[in-house]
């Protein structure tokens, strides 16, 4: 079984800042992996501990030249990694992205495409469903747990109204939830093992696309505006050993409690 | 305007976010569809028609009854026969596998985690807050494909609209195909009516009173509480993600970000420090109450009533009042 993990780098989890004239985030530190993505990643060494893996390859869409999050997954036990690093990325939407990251895929041929269920920055949910459409592929979202065997792959999901079993063939996608596993911090070996992994760097065009497939021209939509939020007013504030009464007297005051 | 909704039907009825929905695209659009995937739409035509839809389509293959992949397969089959400006759908787990994989089937624009939707010079324009909620982003949509709009639950309020007597019923004729070949492995415990799979439990993205529990409930005891809690005020425990990690509660619990994300009347944070993860889950319901000992706790900032208190006394104590009150009240 060879396993794709496609990894998201996102910004840092400090306060971010929109640039009002692009519509992007103004960077602010180096990009991280992307938490759910950390998962995928751990799922797959573990699959390799449990199953067997021929091999694990890490693929990144990115507009930056920040390899650290990539590295990162190599030394949590990914084999090599595959980033498509181009200028025209920039400000691409999930039609576009979705695009380069299936390119990608039908070059590697992997049998299981695992990833983050979503992302910190955008909170979409959206990737893992597009991506499979691409491959025309099953996807498996929001997985808690995943069993491979021979061809036959097992997930348990979560839903609105709770968990589901649900039982596909390889080739398919998963996309994993946080509560798939705890992933674990690279060794010092593993980091020192990750720097001599392979990583390839290609542009749109190794993998056949043109600059008009992504940015603004390959994505089906557009950001007008930014504006604040409506601000919340201070809140009353109750201590004391009145608080109890006191907040049964807020709620009957405004029909909260029958 | 055009506008098909892709509503969710729960044991018999429109969800209350497809009610809503459908409703608010009635206020914006003169020919508002509502889409079901059931063996008969005949029960669900009164309802919405009641929200403002003109037509209601019903996709009645069974194929599609339980797999999202048919249903990939009839909407674009659907949209390859109709024009619609818009289609809407209240995200879910599935409604949001179906409306990605369809923008990609279509190669339409798909916005998501909507709060809002309106028409501006004839077109559509969405409301996504982002970073956190702390930046409201104005979207739109491009090119030839109808524009595809997922919203956040509980966050599209049901407009008064003028209800349509007697909606057009439309069965929609397509053999969609289930490509995807998922089978749902345990079937035990769903309800009549309830997609495959699925348990049964108070739903908290409908509740309209929720007391939740967070880190600050200390241990798993402390849950007991928060029950209580909940049952006095007729509302539905919930837990924030650090609680559902410790293994103190299951996630259908969870409310936050990767959990669910409600909007009751009234939401009681016992113990919830605020942390990004579950303000995006909650920090759109009516009422917030928050109880914790730190002043400085951030949820303290996104509240109504913030009760800098020890849960373990406050909790009870409220408990004790609203059980005397309504002993009272019942005497």
């Amino acid at each position: 079984v060879k396993v794709a993990v496609c990894v998201k780098v996102v910004a840092p989890r400090t306060p971010l800042h929109l640039d009002p004239a692009t519509s992007r985030l103004v960077p602010t530190g180096a990009g991280v992996l992307n938490g759910l993505d950390r998962n995928a990643v751990e799922e797959a060494v573990r699959l390799r501990e449990r199953v067997g893996v021929d091999e694990i390859v890490v693929v990144a869409v990115t507009d930056s030249a920040n390899l650290v999050p990539v590295r990162e997954a190599l030394a949590m036990g990914a084999d090599r990694a595959v980033v498509v690093s181009d200028d025209p990325v920039a400000g691409s939407d999930l039609l576009a992205v979705s695009d380069v990251l299936a390119s990608v895929l039908a070059l590697e041929e992997p049998d299981l495409v695992l990833l983050g269920g979503q992302s910190d920055d955008a909170n979409g949910a959206v990737m893992p469903a597009a991506l499979a459409e691409r491959l025309g592929w099953p996807v498996l979202a929001q997985a808690v747990a995943l069993v491979v065997e021979g061809d036959v792959v097992d997930v348990d999901r979560q839903t609105e109204t709770g968990y589901e079993s649900l039982r596909t063939t390889l080739p398919c996608v998963v996309a994993v939830a946080d509560g798939i596993n705890v992933s674990r911090y690279p060794t010092l070996k593993g980091r020192n093992d990750a720097r001599r992994k392979p990583v390839a760097l290609l542009a749109l065009a190794d993998v056949g696309l043109g600059a008009d497939a992504v940015g603004p021209g390959g994505s089906g939509t557009v950001v007008f505006a930014l504006a604040d939020p409506p601000v919340r007013p201070e809140p009353l504030r109750l201590d004391g050993p009145t608080a109890a009464a006191d907040l049964l007297a807020y709620l009957v005051e405004r029909e909260l409690v029958r | 305007m055009r506008l098909l909704v892709v509503c969710e039907v729960r044991d018999g009825a429109p969800s209350t976010d497809s009610f809503a929905l459908v409703s608010h695209a009635a206020s914006l659009g003169d020919d508002v569809g509502a889409l079901v995937f059931v063996p008969t739409a005949d029960e669900l035509v009164a309802a919405l028609g009641g929200a403002g839809a003109r037509r209601v389509l019903a996709v009645e293959h069974e194929a599609a009854a339980t797999s999202t992949a048919a249903r990939v397969d009839a909407v674009a089959l659907l949209c390859s026969r109709q024009t619609f400006d818009g289609v809407l759908f209240p995200a879910s787990v599935r409604a949001t596998d179906l409306a990605a994989a369809l923008a990609v089937r279509l190669g339409a624009g798909l916005n998501w985690d909507l709060t809002d939707v309106r028409v501006a010079d004839g077109a559509l324009r969405a409301t996504r807050p982002i970073l956190g909620d702390a930046t409201l982003a104005d979207v739109g949509w491009k090119g030839d494909g109808p524009a595809l709009a997922l919203f956040r639950p509980g966050s599209i309020a049901r407009v008064d609209v003028e209800p349509v007597p007697a909606p057009t019923v439309e069965v929609v004729d397509v053999e969609p195909h289930d490509t995807w070949g998922l089978v749902s492995v345990t079937t035990a415990g769903a309800e009549p009516g309830a997609e495959s799979g699925e348990s049964a439990g108070p739903r908290l993205d409908e509740a309209d009173v929720i007391v939740a529990g967070g880190r600050g409930l200390g241990t798993s005891d402390g849950l007991a509480l928060v029950r209580e809690l909940a049952e006095v005020l007729d509302g539905v425990p919930a837990v924030s993600m650090p609680v559902v990690s410790q293994g103190w509660a299951p996630y259908s619990m969870q409310v936050g970000q990767t959990g669910t994300i409600v909007k009751p009347r009234l939401y009681v944070a016992c113990g919830i420090s605020g942390q990004l993860q579950h303000r995006v889950g909650m920090e759109r319901s009516g009422t917030i109450v928050a109880v914790n000992t730190d002043p400085t706790a951030p949820i303290f900032t996104f509240c109504d009533v913030a009760v800098v208190a020890d849960l373990n006394v406050v909790v009870p104590q409220l408990v004790e009042l609203l059980r005397a009150r309504r002993a009272g009240a019942a005497g």
